[in-house]
């Protein structure tokens, strides 16, 4: 399918020539995703990395042209999907009587306000690009689990948002602030303080009035099921240590200076009792910057660049449950303090550091760290990858939810369907020190095997029913229409208020619910 | 494709993962002092690989070697000379290595035939070299 000619052309009309393309080469290479194999097949569809094609590709490069883009949807009834940097199927329209918005002309760091600790970004700007910047200020910026290659307004406004640094800069549903907001009519809402009448500006998510953000973006954002998101504030934070950051080398060889007040901390504690005792010890004494549980298998993966250097770390996989934590400081006072407590609890907990001892990283960890960038360790093994559960809860349950998932994960690993982690694959960490936990299972699978990517898909939906009858919270991967009337029932019938407001600001379903929920009617 | 004729000291396949775990051990004091009077050699087959690992004690010093697996001539300890043998998965080999296997799961495996020894006795002395890797040099 594609437009027709003058509607082709109003739109052309918009965004300018060149920027729009209904092409077949470039239609069919939006519609690939990274796992866009596995959401096919949970749907009863063939597993390919493929979406539906859109019709077309259109480039806006400012709000406007984005308002205009989106009431043309409305007047020819074509569904839209926005994306920003655009990974992973969220990016992906449900249906092929669709177009694609790529934000990618919408680059701009807006406004940098260093005294206010806050930024103001368009959607193409990627949480690198932020960092670059901010640095120069001695300031830091939250990134997605996901990597320094994505969007931080996507994250902010659309997706869920756990980070490796999460303990010191939180989740991205807590760092958005005022928003710049296309409305799936083509209306235009300004939230927070940008909607003052006089001396607007983006230094606050709220009001005046009743706060929006919780419809905006709930806790795990609607992936564009709810409109356009223009500009975003999201929140600053210090920079953990001295910014300079020197690199030499190629990819993936890079040589890091480690800055001189940063220590890892990579620990053993046995089994998960003392590990949650471990963790909320640390976490209460507000003194790191990472503090995760990582499985043995994923600690050998955080060290390694290939499946060579993966399996030379069999020695640091004996670890039963350990304990990832990063201390960093601008002075030495304060270096020197958090070591001491550090010092104090492996002491008290009877726990020891291995690094320096039996494994020494290479310094590009400390860089990977820095920069949020551990995450694509979870690829190597098989190139394929992607996590289950997702619940944010206390260390308590996050535990409880790794150790149920064992089992079952186990029953996939045997069929030979997904890589063998002996079925201990987690990535835990804490939010804001301590104050509640994320989990998540990352499982590696083949992409390119139908076999694996079935049985992947299958191990997903138990890990998901799993959760529900052990009361383990809401996995991160209940979207779309189909798991949201799964879900909603059990949890106060959320999925019904959820509806409501699709309804309420998208009466024509034009802003693609793929991944959120379509309106009754639909 | 014709395999080269020409000797290759090279390693390969299991015996590099094999290598690399153990060769740390060369740079650890501990490990050499304890070892200094052991001289043994111990072979490792991975059932579902090309290459065995022959691990060589040399007191104090570790090196290992590969030795195509098929035909099964290869391994025959008459050819190697070896004094202790241990055939199973790589999948069995990691949870052995990575601590996730206990002895009695190793006992059920040897019974079902799944896993392969000879030489027990001189076995012990690998389960003591992976033991060092893990042991703190404070």
């Amino acid at each position: 399918m594609v437009l027709e000619k003058d509607i082709f052309k109003e739109f052309e009309d918009i965004v300018g020539i060149g920027n729009i393309n209904d092409g077949e080469v470039i239609t069919n290479v939006y519609a690939y995703n990274w796992c866009m194999e596995i959401f096919n097949y949970m749907e009863g569809k063939e597993p390919i990395p493929f979406s539906p094609i859109p019709k077309a590709v259109i480039l806006p490069s400012s709000t406007v042209e984005v308002q205009q883009i989106v009431k043309l949807c409305n007047k020819y009834r074509i569904v839209f999907k926005a994306q920003s940097t655009g990974l992973g199927p969220w990016n992906q329209p449900s249906t092929d009587n669709s177009i694609i918005i790529d934000l990618r002309r919408m680059n701009k760091i807006v406004k940098i306000d260093e005294k206010n600790l806050y930024a103001v970004i368009e959607p193409y700007v990627s949480g690198s690009q932020l960092q670059v910047e901010i640095m120069k200020y001695g300031l830091n910026c939250h990134m997605p689990g996901a990597g320094p290659q994505v969007s931080p307004l996507a994250s902010a406004t659309s997706m869920n948002g756990p980070g490796f640094t999460s303990p010191s800069t939180g989740h991205s549903a807590r760092n958005v602030l005022a928003v710049e907001w296309v409305l799936p009519d083509g209306e235009i809402m300004k939230l927070g303080a940008y909607g003052l009448k006089n001396n607007p500006d983006f230094f606050h998510g709220d009001g005046p009035g009743p706060s929006l953000r919780g419809i905006m973006r709930g806790w795990s954002g609607t992936k564009s099921g709810l409109g356009v998101f223009t500009k975003v504030a999201v929140k600053l934070f210090p920079y953990p240590c001295s910014t300079e950051y020197s690199v030499k080398g190629y990819s993936p060889n890079y040589d890091f200076e480690i800055p001189e007040f940063m220590k890892l901390y990579v620990m053993d504690c046995g089994n998960f009792k003392k590990l949650e005792t471990v963790m909320l010890r640390v976490e209460e004494q507000e003194i790191s910057f990472m503090c995760s549980y990582l499985s043995g298998f994923a600690v050998m993966a955080i060290f390694s660049n290939s499946i060579e250097s993966l399996m030379d770390k069999i020695a640091i996989g004996q670890m039963k449950a350990p304990l990832v934590v990063i201390i960093a400081a601008r002075t030495q006072r304060e270096f020197y303090y958090k070591q001491k407590v550090m010092d104090f609890l492996l002491k008290k907990f009877k726990i020891k550091n291995i690094i320096g001892k039996i494994y020494t990283p290479n310094p590009t960890f400390y860089a990977e760290a820095l920069r949020s960038n551990l995450g694509l360790h979870g690829f190597i093994a098989t190139g394929g990858f992607q996590s289950t559960k997702g619940v944010a809860d206390t260390a308590n349950v996050c535990l409880r939810s790794t150790k149920s998932n064992i089992p079952l994960k186990k029953e996939f690993i045997k069929q030979g369907v997904i890589v063998n982690d002996f079925g201990e694959g987690t990535w835990m960490t804490s939010y804001e020190s301590g104050h509640y936990f994320h989990m998540e299972s990352p499982t590696m699978f083949d992409q390119t095997t139908e076999q694996s990517v079935s049985g992947m898909a299958e191990y997903m939906e138990k890990s998901n029913q799993l959760d529900l009858l052990k009361h383990l919270g809401a996995p991160f991967f209940v979207e779309g229409t189909r798991m949201h009337e799964l879900f909603g029932p059990h949890m106060s019938n959320y999925h019904i208020w959820l509806r409501k407001i699709k309804e309420t600001f998208d009466p024509n379903n034009i802003s693609d619910s793929g991944f959120y929920i379509t309106p009754q009617n639909k | 494709m014709v395999e080269s004729n020409q000797e290759n000291n090279e390693i390969r396949g299991f015996a590099v993962l094999i290598n690399s775990i153990l060769t740390p051990l060369n740079e650890n004091k501990r490990f050499q002092d304890k070892f200094q009077n052991v001289s043994s050699r111990i072979l490792l087959n991975a059932s579902n690989l090309k290459y065995a690992a022959l691990i060589v004690i040399d007191h104090g010093f570790v090196r290992v070697e590969s030795i195509l697996n098929k035909p099964k001539e290869n391994l025959k300890k008459r050819k190697i000379g070896w004094n202790a043998f241990l055939e199973m998965d790589t999948q069995t080999f990691l949870a052995i290595a990575m601590n996730r296997l206990s002895l009695l799961g190793v006992a059920k495996k040897w019974l079902t035939g799944k896993v392969k020894m000879r030489g027990i006795r001189k076995l012990i002395i690998l389960l003591k070299m992976f033991r060092f890797l893990t042991i703190y040099n404070e």
